[in-house]
């Protein structure tokens, strides 16, 4: 099958490897230099750069004939714009939406597309917003 | 076309916020007039939200202030609402929260919900069209306009019913018509 992936951060990169392993066929798409040319280092030319949001990217990675369409960058509206590209302009067969923020599911999934929730990336924020409070105490502490 | 035209002029009255008056302030009466019969908590229309306090986001919220709505604009960053008028933010014309128009919980705290009116006007694309397609789906605003500068994203959500305004080819035509005409 091909899967066509945006975002080569943690999660596209991880589902990419996940995929190779099993011998599909893939692309990923983004928009960060540094990132193409590590994901081409360790799993080949299967990089497109450029903006997932923009139709012309989408087209060039071959949208249109994508069985799975998977978006995977930190932004939901990013991710909204392109899963609605991939299936009403390029007619991916399947579009699949990583969702940062846990109130857009019901969003994502009434317009037609299927999610799976950041909770590494709810954990971390969760985290980092306490850790946050904490050295705020410490400097009143003062 | 008139041979003494300012090239450009055409372009000038586009922006003009009194012809925006005109043209919103009696549809906005009118509905005003033709309220639904069930209980509301204040007098008066009820409010316009804008997503987006740029050039435009602040325009349109003046003049739309101006027909008498309370507007109440969204930005990410306090500094965006320096564009706007002090005199309309004293007289709570224009009520300026800070906020993410791509979070339902973020349109909320605008009121989006009660809102008559959203117009999405960020600075990007992706954002505009999430928040309108939330304060659409979610939040059942009844109007929601959309500016969206890639005609390609144009095309795809006039056919998934947002009403969406491109500046390019807009723009592209004044232009066309003062470097032709």
């Amino acid at each position: 099958m091909y899967f066509l992936i945006v975002g080569a951060g943690r999660v596209g990169t991880a589902i990419a490897r996940m995929l190779l392993d099993s011998d599909h066929e893939i692309a990923i798409i983004d928009s960060d230099e540094a990132r193409c040319r590590a994901i081409e280092e360790e799993l080949g030319g299967v990089v497109v750069p450029g903006e997932g949001t923009e139709a012309a990217i989408l087209g060039r990675a071959g949208a249109n004939r994508a069985d799975v369409f998977i978006a995977t960058t930190r932004r939901d509206d990013d991710n909204l714009v392109a899963c609605q590209l991939a299936k009403h302009r390029f007619g991916a067969a399947r579009v699949v939406a990583l969702v940062n923020v846990p109130e857009h599911v019901e969003l994502f999934n009434r317009l037609g597309i299927d999610v799976s929730v950041n909770t590494t990336a709810i954990l971390v924020d969760s985290i980092q917003e306490d850790l946050a409070s904490l050295m705020i105490e410490e400097v009143k502490g003062f | 076309m008139s041979g003494n035209r300012i090239p450009g002029a055409e372009l000038q009255s586009l922006t003009q916020p009194r012809t925006l008056r005109r043209q919103l302030g009696p549809d906005l009466q009118n509905r005003r007039d033709s309220k639904p019969s069930y209980p509301t908590a204040g007098a008066g229309p009820r409010p316009v939200v804008v997503v987006g306090c740029g050039r435009t986001g602040a325009a349109i919220a003046t003049a739309m202030s101006e027909t008498g709505s309370t507007v109440k604009i969204l930005d990410v960053s306090v500094a965006a609402f320096d564009l706007l008028h002090t005199g309309l933010i004293e007289d709570g014309q224009i009520v300026p929260i800070i906020g993410d128009g791509t979070l339902e919980s973020d349109l909320r705290k605008a009121s989006a919900q009660d809102a008559d009116i959203l117009i999405a006007v960020s600075g990007k694309d992706a954002a505009n069209a999430m928040s309108a397609q939330i304060a659409h789906h979610i939040l059942g605003v009844p109007r929601v306009i959309c500016r969206l500068s890639d005609p390609v994203l144009e095309e795809m959500y006039k056919g998934l019913d947002l009403t969406t305004v491109s500046p390019t080819g807009l723009v592209s035509d004044l232009i066309l018509s003062a470097a032709i005409g």
